[in-house]
């Protein structure tokens, strides 16, 4: 090759042996039908690819609009059982519900009737369901159950404060993780001058965040 | 002649890859070890090119964004290619490797430089000596401004021509010794 050789015009003969060395390397170019892309296109390629960032938009609204609504149910009941109570803590509120039948029961011994009535009707209004705490408070009061037992087993008032504490935790959690893989597929998708930069977004390349200059051809060409 | 593209269009895009290929290996096989890493690269290119092809803008010749995503592809497999080879040298405990005869024997004197270079540096080199292109499509290819690709290249001659200059076997060591310079 004789690369000590170049002499004074270095670019020619860069040029020179660049080609010949270049070209020694050349091989053939495979067949389209042989190409990552093509199978990519024939398994769904590019029209999947904007489906699915279609699909990853309206299921990340989606999920924002129901964690929204989620989040507004939990809080409004918080904020009612933080009024009702005068207590931020939902182990009071659950406590308040049962002292609320507790006294509702002792009233059933003595009361009337109707102020039975009354009472589990307040209850039932503090609870929220009313058909489901009349029915079971009843059953327990005709059983003469302890009132202490499982709150799922009794009113239903014990049992809905303390699910304030324990919402539906994994369907969250899956939540977020959509939304957030959702986010990450968003960004990757659809920018045709993202499509290669390099895997190591830590590393700054150089003049990746500014765009060049559009050459004079312009318009939709090759070179 | 300026090749006419429509984005998003399959038989287009057909047609760019035919075109196009032989000169993306060409670059990318000066940036990358050999040519199975060159090949993957490429087609690892073209893929996400397709992907991305709906939304082509046309604002720049397709051939020079292609390069713009290959070289990125290639200089990410680099750092990945580097992290091996760090997790090697560990392994081998600061012996030398013997270097692959085949390979020795099939990459030129010149290419083994190249390699050496920051790979934007050879693919400048590469794209303006051998492909013909333009600083404005060099920039184009690399993501840099048009002014900053006449210093790159200058940067990289200089540094080329030094490596040239000072190649001289130094007896009981391999080439591997030599550590490639990422940018």
């Amino acid at each position: 090759m004789g690369s000590g050789n170049f002499g004074s015009d270095f670019d020619g003969w860069l040029g020179r042996e660049l080609g010949r060395a270049v070209g020694s390397q050349a091989g053939t170019t495979p067949e389209v039908a042989k190409t990552a892309y093509h199978a990519a296109h024939l398994a769904g390629g590019s029209s999947m690819t904007v489906m699915h960032n279609l699909l990853a938009a309206l299921t990340t609204k989606a999920a924002a609009v129901g964690a929204a609504a989620t989040i507004a149910a939990l809080g409004g009941g918080a904020v009612f059982a933080t009024a009702a109570t005068g207590s931020p803590n939902p182990a009071d509120w659950g406590q308040a519900a049962v002292q609320a039948f507790e006294g509702c029961r002792d009233d059933g011994h003595t009361a009337s009737a109707a102020r039975r009535g009354q009472c589990e009707e307040s209850g039932e209004h503090h609870a929220g369901d009313a058909r489901e705490g009349h029915n079971q408070a009843s059953s327990a009061r005709q059983g003469g159950q302890d009132q202490s037992n499982s709150g799922d087993q009794h009113d239903g008032h014990p049992a809905s404060a303390p699910r304030l504490e324990q919402p539906d935790a994994p369907g969250q959690r899956q939540q977020g993780d959509h939304q957030q893989q959702d986010g990450v597929g968003k960004q990757d998708a659809g920018k045709p001058e993202d499509a290669g930069k390099p895997d190591d977004a830590g590393k700054k390349q150089e003049g990746d965040h500014r765009q060049p200059a559009p050459p004079a051809s312009g318009g939709h060409s090759g070179r | 002649m300026a090749e006419l593209y429509r984005a998003g269009s399959k038989p287009d895009f057909d047609r760019l890859y035919e075109a196009t290929h032989p000169r993306l290996f060409g670059t990318l096989i000066t940036m990358l070890r050999d040519r199975a890493a060159a090949e993957d690269c490429v087609q690892e290119a073209f893929l996400r090119a397709f992907r991305s092809w709906a939304g082509w803008k046309g604002d720049c010749p397709a051939e020079a964004w292609l390069h713009r995503i290959a070289i990125n592809v290639a200089v990410s497999h680099r750092r990945r290619e580097r992290l091996r080879e760090v997790g090697e040298l560990v392994r081998r405990l600061g012996l030398p490797a013997d270097p692959d005869p085949t390979e020795a024997a099939a990459a030129p004197e010149l290419l083994e430089e190249l390699r050496a270079l920051p790979p934007r540096q050879a693919a400048a080199l590469v794209l303006r000596h051998v492909h013909g292109y333009t600083n404005r499509e060099i920039a184009t290819a690399l993501g840099v401004p048009e002014r900053t690709v006449a210093s790159r290249l200058a940067a990289a001659r200089v540094r080329l021509q030094a490596r040239l200059r000072d190649q001289r076997p130094i007896p009981g060591t391999s080439r591997a010794a030599r550590v490639p310079i990422d940018d």
